[in-house]
C-alpha cells in the first residue's frame, strides 16, 4: 500500500469509518492469519485471535503513530496475542514440547544421515506430519521460523520484533530447520522415490 | 562479521548454511561459502531440504489458515459495530449539544453559586485608613462580626 | 479535536466565562468606575427605633454606641471614575467630598473630606474593600450625631 494510501486509511480508521475497517480486515486478515496459525497451529483459535487483533486495532488506533506500517503494527499485535495463547495452553499441558536451552550460536547436534523406512503418505497424513513436526518446536523457535519462511523478514527485523539479537535469531532458525528436517525425514524419503 | 575460513568442518551442516540460505552472509564470508557449496554435495542437499521445508511450510500454513477467511471479516465488522455502538452511544450522549450545553450551564451556575455563596468572611477591616486628619478627637473602631470600620470624630475634642 | 465536538465545548466555555463575568466579586471585569452610595443617618439617644433598611448597618453599632435611635435621613449615589470627585450635600451645611484615587487589588482608594461651612472636620484617605462600607460619624445634628455610611462597589 502506497504511503499516501495508508495515510488516508489511517485517517479513516481514526475517524471510526466502518468501511475503512472492512478494507483493513480484508487486506490483511489472510497474512495475519498465517502468522497466527504458524504460532498456534490451531485454525479456529487463530481465527479468533485475528478478530481480537482487529478489534484491538479499532480500540487502539489512536495509539498508532505511523512509526511503522499498519501491517507491521498489526503483525506485532498478532505475534503477541498468539504467543500469549500458546503460553496459556502450555501451562495447561496441552502440548508436549521441548524447551530450547542453549547458548547463543551453539546449535544442538542434530545432524544425522540415518536412513528411514519408506512410508506411503497421502496429503492428509503429510499435513498431519508437518503439523506434528511444527508442534514439536518450542513456540519461540516456531514463531521465528514462521517470520522467516512465511513473512520473509530479515534476521534484523525478526530480532527487533522478538526483542532478541541477530545471533539468537540465526541459531533458532537453524535449530528449527534441523528439527523439522529430522521429523520429516520419512517424507523426504518418499519424495525421492 | 563472521569470519569464515575455507574449512569444510565449520561450514558443512552448520548454522552458516542456514544463514547463507537466508542471504545473511556478506562480503568475504559469502564468497567463501559460495565456493564451498559449489564443491560440497552434502551442503547443496541440505540447502535443498531447507528450501523444501520453507515452501512446504508456506503451503501448509496457507492451506490450513485460509479457511474461514470471509467469516473473519464478517466477525470483525460485527464486533466493531457492537463496540462502536456502545462507545459511539456513550460519546453521543455525553458530548451531544443536548447534554453538553445544559451540563455546561449547570456547571457554570454551580460554580458561580459556590464562589458567590461560599465567600468566606473577609479577614481584614472593611476600610483601611491610610491617612487621617481632622479637628477634635478621632476614634477608629472595627466591628467584631462584620469587621466594619467606623471612624468617629468628636468635633468638640 | 474532532470538529463536531468543538461547538459544544466552545459554547460551554462561553457559558462558563459569562457566568464568571456576572459574579459581583470579580474585579478584573468590572471596569474602573467606582459606585458610591452615601446613606445619611441620624443617631440619637432620643427615641427607640431603627428605621427600616438600616438594620444591617446599625446592628453592630448598637453594641458599640449608646444611641437608641437611628433615623434614615437620605441617600446619594455617585459614580466616580479615576481621579474624579463627587460631592454629597448633607444637613447643617455639611458637605462630603469623595475623590476616587484608583483601585488597589479589591479595594478602592478614596479621599474623603467632610466639611462644615467650608471648615474641614475630617479628611482621610481610605482603602475600602469592594462591596463594603465604612461608617464615618460624629458631626452634631438636631441633638444627635450624623452618621454617614459610605458603600463602594466596582
Amino acid at each position: 500500500m502506497a504511503d499516501s494510501d495508508e495515510d488516508r486509511l489511517v485517517l479513516d480508521l481514526k475517524n471510526r469509518d466502518e468501511k475503512a475497517y472492512g478494507m483493513l480486515v480484508s487486506q490483511y486478515q489472510a497474512k495475519l492469519r498465517n502468522v497466527a496459525y504458524g504460532i498456534t497451529l490451531d485454525a479456529e483459535e487463530s481465527a479468533d485471535i485475528i478478530q481480537d487483533v482487529f478489534l484491538k486495532a479499532y480500540t487502539g488506533i489512536e495509539r498508532f503513530k505511523g512509526e511503522s506500517s499498519l501491517y507491521t503494527w498489526l503483525r506485532r499485535i498478532t505475534i503477541n496475542e498468539s504467543l500469549n495463547w500458546v503460553r496459556k495452553w502450555k501451562r495447561r499441558f496441552r502440548w508436549q514440547h521441548q524447551s530450547i536451552d542453549q547458548e547463543e550460536g551453539n546449535a544442538p547436534d542434530l545432524v544425522s544421515d540415518r536412513p528411514d523406512p519408506e512410508e506411503s503418505l497421502d496429503n492428509r497424513q503429510l499435513s498431519g506430519m508437518v503439523k506434528k513436526a511444527l508442534e514439536s518446536l518450542p513456540e519461540k523457535a516456531r514463531t521465528i521460523l514462521i517470520l522467516k519462511e512465511v513473512e520473509g523478514l530479515s534476521y534484523d527485523e525478526i530480532g527487533e520484533l522478538m526483542g532478541i539479537n541477530k545471533g539468537t535469531v540465526s541459531s533458532r532458525i537453524f535449530y528449527a530447520r534441523e528439527k523439522l528436517r529430522e521429523s520429516l525425514k520419512g517424507v523426504e524419503s518418499e519424495g525421492q522415490q | 562479521m563472521l569470519k569464515v575460513k575455507a574449512n569444510n568442518e565449520i561450514i558443512c551442516g552448520t548454522e552458516i548454511i542456514s544463514r547463507f540460505m537466508d542471504n545473511e552472509l556478506h562480503g568475504d564470508d559469502l564468497i567463501t561459502v559460495e565456493k564451498h557449496i559449489d564443491s560440497c554435495e552434502s551442503c547443496r542437499k541440505r540447502l535443498d531440504i531447507y528450501s523444501k521445508i520453507g515452501s512446504g511450510l508456506n503451503s501448509f500454513i496457507n492451506a490450513e489458515a485460509s479457511l474461514q477467511g470471509q467469516e473473519i471479516v464478517e466477525g470483525v465488522i460485527s464486533r466493531i459495530r457492537q463496540k462502536g455502538n456502545w462507545l459511539q452511544g456513550f460519546k453521543e450522549l455525553v458530548l451531544s449539544r443536548r447534554t453538553f450545553i445544559p451540563a455546561g450551564v449547570a456547571l457554570s451556575i454551580a460554580l458561580a453559586s459556590l464562589i458567590f455563596l461560599n465567600n468566606p468572611a473577609p479577614a481584614g477591616p472593611s476600610a483601611i485608613i491610610s491617612s487621617l486628619s481632622g479637628t477634635g478627637s478621632l476614634t477608629i473602631v472595627v466591628t467584631p462580626e462584620t469587621r466594619q470600620t467606623i471612624l468617629w470624630v468628636n468635633e468638640n475634642g | 479535536m474532532k470538529t463536531k465536538y468543538r461547538a459544544p465545548l466552545l459554547i460551554t466555555f462561553l457559558f462558563f466565562v459569562i457566568s464568571l463575568l456576572l459574579l459581583p466579586s470579580s474585579p478584573a471585569w468590572s471596569g474602573t468606575n467606582i459606585r458610591i452610595t452615601v446613606k445619611t443617618i441620624l443617631a440619637s439617644e432620643k427615641g427607640n427605633s431603627v428605621d427600616p433598611g438600616l438594620n444591617d448597618i446599625v446592628r453592630e453599632l448598637q453594641s458599640l454606641f449608646r444611641y437608641s435611635s437611628y433615623k434614615f435621613l437620605g441617600e446619594k449615589g455617585l459614580s466616580l471614575s479615576l481621579n474624579s470627585k463627587g460631592v454629597v450635600s448633607l444637613p447643617e451645611q455639611v458637605t462630603m467630598n469623595i475623590s476616587s484615587m484608583g483601585i488597589e487589588g479589591d479595594r478602592a482608594v478614596l479621599d474623603i473630606e467632610i466639611l462644615r461651612g467650608g471648615s474641614r472636620i475630617i479628611q482621610t484617605v481610605i482603602k475600602l474593600r469592594n462591596n463594603s462600607s465604612i461608617n464615618i460619624g460624629g458631626p452634631e445634628y438636631k441633638g444627635g450625631n450624623l452618621l454617614f455610611n459610605i458603600f463602594a462597589s466596582f
